[in-house]
């Protein structure tokens, strides 16, 4: 066999497993683009034809994609049941095929397709039109879930990670710095208890949109998903760079129109949480 | 590919490829990471998904570590994409052996001008890389295409084989998927038998990735490569599908992503 024919037969393969649509529409889709059939590809026998050997490749490559889809989204695909998850999970697998060898890579964007593709909601009455905001929300937030799984974290440095005491944060020589594993979102919903509750094994009811903040980290391998005040996000946000307590404070107390004394006395009492929570470290 | 090349080979047999044989292993699973962070690994080899490692800086690299520290471990890549490239560049780069396996496979393409073992046997005999013989993806690509499944096995340089797989597939009816969900079926433990006995013993590794049972059960699953060793075939008919076949996945990855925390 030639360089080139094989080489054509590769992309004609290629194209027929990762193409759209039923087996009909990826043949014809790939006949198009390289000029074979699958009659004159495939050999035939053993009472199976072309399609139908072919047919064992194109299903189980959207099927073993959307196995780790369902393992990456557990909530959301509660929350919106198998049917609809497949159809909106597969579509995805098939405009956006992996590009990465990581398979931690393959549900990065699709908290962006959720939003792209969300239904517009024509002759929905106003509560229901809002629900639609809910999945790419609650896809972003179990994504960010699923990065602190697997992200750097503080586990390899215990001094760095030992909280501070009051004393330390009144005595203006802490400097922190977020840790890898942080992430910070911004959502539509309070959806933190909701993932709760999902994990949990419950069905919980779909939240009334409130516009919330969330901080994720992982301390000692396991994660921590919480609701956080304003300046608490503020606070986080201010610390992506190590920064001394009190100019991420006074950053903090900017942002949330607050008076840093009254600050300080809150993040006395928060900073070893948001230690314990594996959100912030000191600083290296 | 081996982690520390230096591990004791389980049989003291000079190394094949410069790999020793390891005795019987299973691959690193999330599921089980809770029993092997309290108990001892039991079996002797332990092969990890590449992929899933290299850029993990979870709870699973504190698993691999220990795992690490108590016995070897291999790295087997599945997406890196490097089997379909020329095996000597990255025999060069890694300055070790690459080792290939066969597949599963559905259909044959009409332009084939030889036979499988016999492009592996090239393969092997040409680049100098190892062979991981899988006897169930043997099984069931003779199977779906109808060749004879022990000429195959008897076709390959076995100087060249450091490595088999055995796993358990699903008789959907007409053709055979390779579903790696259940118990080693008795003509892979057949085919097994006769692997192990014209390559005088290489490093066996058992498959299984979904529905995957406990720790124990799958260790006592492992241990029946004795016995089919011993002369005696520890295994059942191949188990018929109860699912559609349109449901039935090869070669499942999903358990990469399965939660494994504490
Ligand atoms: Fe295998």
């Amino acid at each position: 066999m030639s360089e080139r024919r094989l080489g054509l037969l590769q992309h004609w393969m290629k194209a027929v497993v990762t193409g759209r649509g039923g087996l009909e529409e990826k043949l014809e889709a790939a006949a198009l683009r390289h000029g074979l059939r699958a009659e004159e590809v495939v050999a035939e026998g053993r009472g199976l034809s072309a399609r139908e050997r072919l047919g064992v490749y194109t299903g189980g490559y959207v099927l073993r994609l959307l196995e780790c889809m369902r393992a990456d989204f557990p909530a959301l695909r509660g929350f919106v049941g198998d049917t609809v998850f497949d159809a909106f999970a597969g579509a995805y697998v098939i405009t956006r095929p992996p590009g990465s060898p990581s398979l931690y890579e393959l549900g990065a964007d699709f908290p962006s397709f959720l939003e792209e593709t969300r239904p517009g909601g024509e002759g929905l009455e106003g509560g229901l039109r809002a629900l639609l905001d809910l999945p790419p929300e609650l896809a972003r937030l179990e994504r960010a879930r699923a990065e602190v799984l697997r992200a750097r974290g503080v586990e390899g440095a215990p001094a760095a990670s030992s909280p501070p005491s009051p004393f330390e944060v009144f005595g203006q020589g802490l400097t922190v710095q977020a840790t890898p594993c942080l992430r910070l979102l911004e959502l539509k919903f309070p959806l933190v208890e909701f993932l709760k509750s999902s994990e949990g094994g419950e069905r919980p009811e779909p939240p009334a949109p409130r516009r919330t903040l969330a901080a994720l980290g992982r301390a000692d391998y396991r994660v921590h998903v919480e609701e956080v005040e304003p300046w608490q996000f503020a606070l986080l946000k201010a610390c992506e760079r190590p920064a001394p307590l009190y100019t991420a404070l006074r950053a903090a107390a900017l942002e949330v129109a607050e008076e840093p004394p009254r600050l300080l006395a809150q993040a006395a009492l928060w900073l070893p949480v948001a230690f314990e929570f594996g959100f912030l470290r000191r600083a290296a | 590919m081996i982690r520390d090349p230096t591990h004791a080979a389980h049989d003291g047999r000079p190394p094949r490829r410069g790999l020793p044989n390891l005795g019987l292993g299973v691959g690193l699973r999330n599921q089980h990471f809770p029993h092997l962070m309290r108990h001892d690994p039991e079996v002797d080899w332990f092969e990890i998904i590449s992929e899933n490692f290299i850029d993990n800086f979870g709870y699973a690299r504190r698993v691999l570590e220990r795992v690490a520290a108590l016995r070897p471990v291999v790295m087997h890549g599945v997406s890196l994409s490097i089997g379909s490239t020329d095996p000597r560049r990255v025999q060069d780069f890694l300055e070790r052996p690459l080792v290939l396996e066969n597949p599963s496979s559905y259909l044959e393409f009409k332009d084939s001008t030889v036979e499988e073992w016999e492009f592996l046997s090239e393969l092997a005999r040409e680049t100098g890389c190892g062979l991981l013989l899988d006897v169930n993806n043997v099984y069931v690509s003779a199977y779906n295409h109808g060749f004879d499944a022990e000429r195959y096995v008897r076709g390959l340089p076995h100087e060249a084989v450091v490595q088999i797989h055995l796993a358990g597939p699903t008789d959907c009816g007409r053709y055979l998927v390779d579903t790696h969900d259940q118990p080693v079926p008795a003509p892979v433990w057949e085919l097994y038998r006769l692997a192990q006995e014209l390559t005088g013993g290489v490093s066996t590794l058992l498959e299984w990735d979904a529905n995957i049972p406990d720790f124990p059960e799958l260790v006592a699953e492992l241990r029946k490569a004795e016995t089919a060793l011993g002369g005696e075939n520890p295994g059942a008919p191949v188990r018929k599908s109860r699912a559609a076949a349109a449901a039935t996945v090869s070669n499942p990855v999903g358990f990469q992503l399965a939660a494994g925390d504490e």
